[in-house]
């Protein structure tokens, strides 16, 4: 071990303390939300009953998504890109820009009928839940990407100042003491959760930073290319571009899976035919113009932890490769440790380790957070209304935020595609309940106290069964019905969100058998001067 | 199934090795112990449970590539830990027999 000053540790201890104080709420959030995406395709299939269907990862484009493309009337120079359905992602999804018009479209596909698809108007996990993790939808001057940029730089700074206040960690790594006072099972439990996966929580907010790295340094990136950004990040991506000629052209789409095969040929000849080439999207570029040119993009690695950043542009009159982009090294590294973070890789084992890592995470920052409230009530017995407002940001911030996400769920299968009310639509009265639900668990805790802890576990505990219920009465998909379909994105949906009341439960029950045993212990001593401190411990 | 299977193995060398190095420590020794029978018995070398580990590891950069047996392992040492904490939390006097 490194041998520390006391004065160094105490000051350590200090850091610690009040930037996880500060930022505690902040990072159970972002934590949370990340946890939460890296199952964003599989949420989305129990959110878009639509995304239901089993698929291949070899499925071909022609027969599917040629009509519809051919029958798409888009002006000369539109762009559109499609994306191959894959096990996670089944449908082939089609995503248009009209040049004359300006205005985007989007085509939902069946994989293997072709035939266009109801759309469930909803923003799911992947357009609200997961850009909660990373911008927390504060959109104004990119300031919600600033905020969670911050938080990560403060979680490194908590890792380090973490590993420093402990005298033995080793030691302190195995330890859990669960029939002690609350107070030490809390610490015992974020020392333990935050020990054990120590290093994914360094790499974690690293590799987060470095994702948005065009964004946080966009100036310095923007300045050899005259304040142009979009200019910056096509250098970096090797992006490709070709202008526009301007003149109609006078062949028609032909086929996109010739494409597609020479791209992943080229890929496995160059990697010596090792692992599993497939392209994830194409895009069709300057429609209908002489210049016009398809580019085939390989994005993930699926073998791999990394990402593959491979594309090559053929021309879609003459077939000429235009471009052919391989990564850097240094893009390369980049590439790993956003591929590290982004969790797009064929292995569920690792997925669901990856899901109980993010939760360890979420343990982790409760527990730290419910120290230090403890540790404010214990001292702040003299100023009530503070000790109030720590603990219904406390509250709020941890049992509320999961109510909001059950609300979100249930929301999701209780409205219908036509709900709207007061000009809203379905997806954004969907987004109403969260941040309703949300704001309402912040006011519960700060009229009830502490037993809104116990209410709103019960809360917790109801709308995820009601969630889980909803499912099965709007789709007819309950969990054994899913599972004999082979639907397991749905049926692991069902069976986390009955984990999650079961939990809610257990823990009314350890909080229900510790205050017994305070209670127990109050009556034996008989000293009502006692009571400050033990409802301190029971929270 | 044989992945599943090889996972499952990685698993156990894991936890087995956080046993071996929490059974090696006199602290959890003795609660694991407890009863007055501790002081007669050897205290175990840590080197079991890091050879445990370490085979962990082995087994699974063999059975992926680098990069995915590196992250597996980690996950699963991670998540052991936490399991045989939580195993030694409940007082496990079953755990009597390896601790020879």
């Amino acid at each position: 071990m490194i041998k520390v000053s006391e004065d160094f540790r105490r000051t350590m201890w200090w850091l610690h303390s009040w930037a996880g104080a500060g930022l505690a709420g902040l990072l159970f959030v972002i934590f949370w939300f990340g946890t939460l995406s890296v199952f964003d395709q599989e949420i989305d299939q129990w959110m878009k009953p639509e995304l239901r269907i089993t698929s291949g990862d070899n499925i071909a484009l022609d027969p599917i998504a040629l009509p519809q493309l051919q029958a798409l009337d888009v002006a000369q120079g539109s762009e559109i890109m499609i994306v191959r359905p894959e096990q996670r992602w089944p449908t082939v999804d089609i995503y248009y820009t009209d040049r004359a018009t300006g205005e985007d479209g989007f085509l939902r596909l069946d994989p293997h009928t072709g035939a266009a698809l109801k759309q469930t108007n909803s923003l799911a996990a992947t357009d609200f839940l997961f850009p909660m993790h990373y911008s927390l939808h504060a959109s104004w001057q990119n300031i919600g990407y600033w905020i969670v940029a911050f938080a990560a730089l403060s979680m490194l700074v908590l890792v380090i100042s973490g590993v420093f206040i402990h005298r033995k960690i080793i030691e302190e790594f195995f330890t859990l003491r669960p029939k002690k006072p609350a107070r030490r099972v809390i610490l015992d439990l974020h020392t333990l959760f935050g020990v054990a996966a120590l290093p994914f929580y360094v790499i974690m907010p690293l590799s987060g930073i470095m994702i948005f790295a065009t964004t946080y340094f966009a100036g310095p990136l923007s300045l050899p290319f005259a304040g142009d950004l979009a200019a910056a990040e096509r250098v970096l991506d090797n992006g490709f571009e070709r202008p526009l000629a301007g003149q109609a052209s006078t062949t028609s789409l032909g086929g996109i899976d010739t494409f597609i095969k020479r791209a992943e040929d080229i890929w496995r000849q160059a990697s010596g035919a090792q692992g599993r080439e497939r392209s994830d999207f194409v895009y069709l570029h300057n429609m209908h113009d002489e210049n016009a040119y398809i580019s085939v993009e390989r994005y993930y690695e699926r073998d791999g932890v990394g990402m593959a950043l491979n594309h090559i542009a053929f021309d879609l009159k003459t077939g000429e490769i235009l471009s052919l982009v391989n990564p850097t090294p240094v893009q390369q590294v980049l590439a790993w440790l956003k591929g590290f973070h982004f969790v797009q890789f064929d292995h569920w084992a690792l997925r669901w380790l990856y899901f109980c890592g993010g939760l360890s995470g979420c343990i982790m920052i409760a527990c730290g957070f419910l120290l230090w409230m403890n540790a404010r009530l214990r001292k702040g017995a003299k100023a009530p209304a503070k000790v109030r407002a720590a603990r219904a940001f406390t509250i709020g911030t941890m049992t509320g935020t999961l109510c909001a996400t059950a609300c979100f769920f249930i929301a999701n299968r209780l409205l219908t595609n036509a709900a709207e009310l007061a000009g809203f639509d379905r997806a954004a009265l969907e987004v109403w309940a969260f941040f309703g639900v949300w704001i309402a668990a912040f006011a519960h805790a700060a009229l009830r106290g502490r037993a809104a802890w116990k209410d709103q576990l019960w809360a917790i505990a109801v709308l995820t069964i009601a969630a889980a219920a909803l499912n099965w009465i709007t789709t007819g998909d309950w969990l054994m019905a899913s599972m004999s379909q082979s639907l397991w994105a749905v049926a692991g949906m069902d069976i986390v969100l009955l984990t999650t009341a079961l939990t809610a439960l257990l823990t009314l029950k350890a909080m229900a058998r510790q205050e017994a045993g305070l209670e127990k212990q109050s009556g034996s001593i008989g000293s009502s001067q006692m009571q400050p401190r033990m409802s301190g411990q029971a929270e | 199934m044989i992945e599943t299977l090889s996972l499952l193995v990685v698993f156990l060398l894991c936890l087995a090795g956080n046993v071996y190095l929490i059974l090696s420590q006199e602290k959890h020794r003795a609660a694991v112990l407890e009863g007055g029978i501790s002081t007669a018995l050897k205290r175990l070398s840590p080197w079991i449970g890091w050879g445990c580990l370490l085979a962990g590891l082995a087994l699974s950069i063999s059975l992926e590539s680098l990069a995915f047996g590196l992250v597996t392992w980690f996950f699963m040492a991670a998540l052991s830990v936490i399991l045989a904490a939580l195993t030694l939390a409940l007082r496990p006097h079953w755990l009597r027999r390896f601790a020879f």
